[in-house]
C-alpha cells in the first residue's frame, strides 16, 4: 500500500484510508433503502467519503453518479450538471415505444446537452418548468440500484437563494428532489454532503419537510487505529521510520485526529526528515506549523465580531486551555465570573450568540455537549500567543 | 557596454532556459515540489500548491526552474502551462487562457476540451500560475468555489500557484479554498546565503552595495553579479550599474517637461532630499514655479515627500537606481553613485 500525502482535495483509491465504521453504517442504510444526509465541518473528509462510498457501491454493481455543485450558481447550471452526470452514468431510460411526446422531447434535449449543444429547457415559465422536472423525474431508471451523491448542495441552494425569486426556485429544486426519493418502490438512494448544515438551512426557509426523509449521518474523527494506521502508512509511503510510540506521541499532540491534520503534520515531518523521527523533530514540526503566519488572522478576524469580540476571546482563551473542550455551562461560569447574577440571562444571550459565530466561521465545534477548538494547530497557536 | 535590461522583476512568461540552472536558491521547495509533480499520478484529483513569499525572495524564478523541469524531464505525463495571474479576471480566463496556449479555441467549454486535449495527448496539464493574488483578489467566493469544483476532479490539470501573501481568501472558514491549498513558504532573499555568489568568489559588500539600488530580487542579483564580472574595481561599480538601465531611464528622463528635469537634476545631488527653498536656491527658479511640479511628480511617484521638519517638507527621488542615472547623466560633478 502507498498512500500519497493530499493536503486539502479529496483523496481517492489507496489514498483513502480508515472508516471503517462509518462505512459499515452507511452501507448499512444504503441497502435497506434509505438517502442520508451528511453534514459535517471542513476538511473532516466528507467529500473523500463519498467518494469511496461510490467505489464500493460501484463494485457491488450499483450505478452511481457524483454531482458536484460548487461549480454552478444557477438553476440551468443544475440541469445541466445533472444531466450530463446522469447521462453518462446510465441513469436515464432508454427511448421506446409508446413514450409519450413529452418524453420523447425531453430526450431529444438530453442528448443534446451531452454532445454539448446549447439548450433551452423553457425553464422560464412556471408551467414549462414543471412539465420539465416531471417528465425528468419520469425518465429515471428507478428499477436499478443507484447510488446518487450530491456535493454541496447547501452551497449552491444558498447562492441560488439571492438571486430573482430565488426562495421560489430553492423550494422548487427541493421538492423536486424530495419527489425522486418518494417514488414508490424507487432503487435511488441519495447522499447530500455539505458543510454548511441543510437542516439549518431548510429549517430557515421553512422548507425543513423537503429532507425529513434524510437519515442524517455524522462524521468525526478517525479511531485510534485509524489515526496510527494512516500515519503509519504515510511514512511507509515516504520510506520514513517512525516508531508506535512516536506516532502515538504525534497523535496525541493533534488530539483530533481527522485526516486532514495528520496530513498536514506529516507533512512537515517529511519536510524536516534527515534519518530519524524524534520527538523533538514532532515537537519542532508541529511548533512550525502553530507558529505559521496566516493563524495570526485568525486573531485579526475577531475585530469584525464588534461587541462580541471581548467575550470571544474569553471563550477562545478559555478553551485553548482545554484540550478536551468545555461545557456550555463552565463557558457561562466564565463569562460570569464577576458580573451581577441578575445579568445572568443577558450573559447567556451573548454566550448564545459569541458560539454560533465561533462555530459558523470554524474556530469551534460542538461534538456532543462540549466544544473545542477545530483545529488543534489553531488552539495551541491561540495558547501561546494569548494565554502561556 | 551592451547590457540594455530595463527589467527588474521576472516574469513567468518570458522563461529563459539558461537563468534556469545558474542559481540553486529555494532549493528545499524546489526538490518538494518537482518530487510531486513526478509522482502525481495523472487519474487522481491532484494536490492544489501555493508557492508565497515577499517581493523579490524568488517565487517567479522557483516556478521557472519547475517550468524548465516539467517541460524537459516529464515530458511524457505532464505539459506545463504559464499564466500570469495579472491577467486573470474570473475563472473561465484561467480555462480560456490554458485552452489556447493548447491551440484550442476558449469559450463556454473550454475545460472539457482541456480535458479532452489531456485524454488524447496522454498528458496532464500543470498550471503555472504566477501571481494569483490577482485572480483571488478580483473574483468573489462563488467564483473560486467554481475553480475548485474543477480543480477537484479526478484527472483536473494540476495547479502550482505563486502570491506575494496568504489571503483571506485561503484562510477565511468559509472562503472555497480555505485549507486547500499546501503552501510552502519562501524566506527572503539573502545574498549572502546564494551559493553561487559564495562559490564564485563575489565580493559580498560591492554586492550589497550594488543591490541597495534594486529590488531585492534574483533578476537584480545577475545584473549584480555581471556588474562584478565586468567592473575591475569598485569605483566603475555604479557607472555599469547605470548603464545597465540607460535608455529606460533616459526615456523616462526623456518624457518629461523641462521644469520637471531641473528639479529632478536638484534632487539627485541630495542623498537625503531637498526642501522647497533649497530646491528653488538650487535651480534659481522664482516663487510659483516649483511647488505645482512638485504636486504633480508625486502623483507620478516620481518623487515623494516626507513629513515636514523643521526645514520644512522634504522632497526626495523615488526610484533609488533612477536618482543613480541622474547623478551619471546631468550632473557632471558627480563620479560615483555612493
Amino acid at each position: 500500500m502507498c498512500i500519497s500525502n493530499k493536503i486539502g482535495p479529496p483523496v481517492e483509491g489507496e489514498d483513502f484510508f480508515g472508516r471503517e465504521k462509518e462505512i459499515r453504517k452507511a452501507n448499512r442504510l444504503l441497502d435497506s433503502n434509505h438517502s442520508l444526509l451528511l453534514s459535517a465541518p471542513r476538511r473532516i473528509g466528507k467529500s473523500s467519503l463519498a467518494k469511496r462510498l461510490i467505489e464500493e457501491k460501484k463494485q457491488q454493481g450499483w450505478k452511481c453518479v457524483y454531482i458536484d455543485l460548487e461549480e454552478t450558481t444557477t438553476e440551468e447550471g443544475f440541469l445541466r450538471l445533472v444531466i450530463e452526470a446522469f447521462k453518462k452514468n446510465g441513469i436515464w431510460k432508454q427511448l421506446t415505444e409508446g413514450m409519450s411526446k413529452g418524453l420523447v422531447s425531453v430526450l431529444d434535449r438530453i442528448e443534446k446537452v451531452t454532445i454539448g449543444g446549447v439548450v433551452d429547457f423553457n425553464i422560464g415559465k412556471r408551467e414549462e418548468q414543471e412539465d420539465l422536472y416531471k417528465n425528468l423525474k419520469e425518465l429515471i431508471k428507478h428499477d436499478e440500484d443507484t447510488f446518487i451523491v450530491v456535493d454541496e448542495l447547501t452551497l449552491f441552494l444558498g447562492i441560488l437563494n439571492k438571486s430573482e425569486n430565488g426562495a421560489e426556485k430553492v423550494a422548487f429544486i427541493l421538492n423536486w428532489l424530495r419527489s425522486l426519493r418518494q417514488v414508490s418502490k424507487t432503487n435511488v438512494r441519495w447522499l447530500f454532503c455539505g458543510s454548511v448544515g441543510l437542516r439549518n438551512f431548510t429549517s430557515a426557509m421553512n422548507l425543513g419537510f423537503t429532507i425529513n426523509d434524510l437519515m442524517e449521518f455524522g462524521l468525526g474523527e478517525l479511531s485510534r487505529e485509524e489515526a496510527e494506521g494512516l500515519l503509519s502508512g504515510l511514512c511507509k509511503s515516504e520510506d520514513m521510520e517512525m516508531s508506535e510510540e512516536l506516532i502515538n506521541y504525534t497523535l496525541e499532540k493533534l488530539h483530533w485526529n481527522i485526516p486532514y491534520f495528520i496530513q498536514v503534520i506529516f507533512s512537515k515531518l517529511a519536510e524536516e526528515y534527515e534519518d530519524e523521527v524524534t520527538k523533538e523533530s514532532i515537537d519542532i514540526a508541529y511548533n512550525k506549523l502553530c507558529s505559521e503566519n496566516y493563524l495570526s488572522t485568525w486573531s485579526e478576524r475577531l475585530s469584525e465580531y464588534r461587541e462580541y469580540e471581548v467575550p470571544a476571546r474569553q471563550m477562545l482563551k478559555a478553551l485553548s486551555t482545554q484540550s478536551a473542550g468545555l461545557e456550555r455551562e463552565a463557558m457561562l461560569n466564565i463569562l460570569m465570573t464577576g458580573q451581577d447574577a441578575s445579568k445572568v440571562e443577558e450573559v447567556d444571550y451573548i454566550l448564545s450568540k459569541v458560539l454560533e459565530m465561533l462555530e459558523n466561521d470554524g474556530y469551534i465545534l460542538k461534538m456532543d455537549s462540549i466544544r473545542t477548538f477545530r483545529s488543534p494547530l489553531l488552539r495551541d497557536y491561540w495558547f501561546n500567543k494569548f494565554v502561556q | 557596454m551592451q547590457t540594455r535590461l530595463p527589467i527588474l522583476h521576472e516574469t513567468l512568461l518570458s522563461y529563459d532556459i539558461k537563468t534556469r540552472e545558474v542559481l540553486d536558491i529555494n532549493e528545499e521547495a524546489y526538490t518538494a515540489l518537482s518530487s510531486y509533480l513526478s509522482k502525481e499520478d495523472v487519474t487522481k484529483t491532484a494536490q492544489p500548491n501555493l508557492i508565497v513569499g515577499e517581493s523579490g525572495c524568488g517565487k517567479t524564478f522557483l516556478m521557472k526552474r519547475l517550468y524548465g523541469i516539467v517541460k524537459e524531464n516529464m515530458g511524457n505525463t505532464l505539459h506545463p502551462i504559464v499564466i500570469e495571474g495579472k491577467s486573470l479576471f474570473s475563472t473561465d480566463d484561467i480555462w480560456n487562457q490554458c485552452a489556447l496556449y493548447l491551440n484550442m479555441e476558449g469559450g463556454n467549454d473550454s475545460f472539457d476540451a482541456i480535458l479532452k486535449w489531456q485524454e488524447t495527448n496522454s498528458r496532464r496539464v500543470v498550471l503555472f500560475v504566477d501571481n494569483v493574488q490577482y485572480y483571488f483578489e478580483r473574483t468573489d467566493n462563488t467564483e473560486q468555489y467554481g475553480l475548485r469544483g474543477k480543480l477537484n476532479r479526478s484527472g483536473a490539470p494540476i495547479i502550482i500557484a505563486s502570491s506575494e501573501k496568504v489571503l483571506p481568501a485561503f484562510t477565511d472558514y468559509d472562503a472555497a479554498f480555505f485549507d486547500g491549498f499546501k503552501i510552502t513558504y519562501l524566506k527572503p532573499l539573502t545574498i549572502s546565503a546564494v551559493k553561487e555568489i559564495k562559490d564564485g568568489g563575489y565580493d559580498i559588500n560591492r554586492l550589497e552595495k550594488i543591490m541597495a539600488y534594486m529590488p531585492k530580487t534574483i533578476r537584480s542579483m545577475f545584473i549584480a553579479m555581471g556588474i562584478l564580472d565586468k567592473s575591475e574595481d569598485s569605483t566603475n561599480d555604479f557607472a555599469f550599474l547605470s548603464d545597465c538601465f540607460f535608455s529606460h531611464y533616459q526615456e523616462k528622463f526623456d518624457v518629461t517637461s523641462t521644469q520637471t528635469q531641473r528639479i529632478l537634476s536638484a534632487l539627485s545631488q541630495s542623498d537625503s532630499g531637498f526642501t522647497l527653498s533649497e530646491i528653488r536656491e538650487i535651480t534659481g527658479q522664482g516663487n510659483g514655479k516649483i511647488s505645482p511640479y512638485l504636486k504633480l511628480m508625486i502623483d507620478q511617484k516620481l518623487i515623494s515627500k516626507e513629513a515636514k521638519t523643521s526645514r520644512g517638507g522634504i522632497y526626495s527621488i523615488v526610484d533609488p537606481l533612477f536618482k543613480l542615472w541622474l547623478r551619471h547623466n546631468t550632473v557632471t560633478t558627480s563620479k560615483n553613485g555612493d
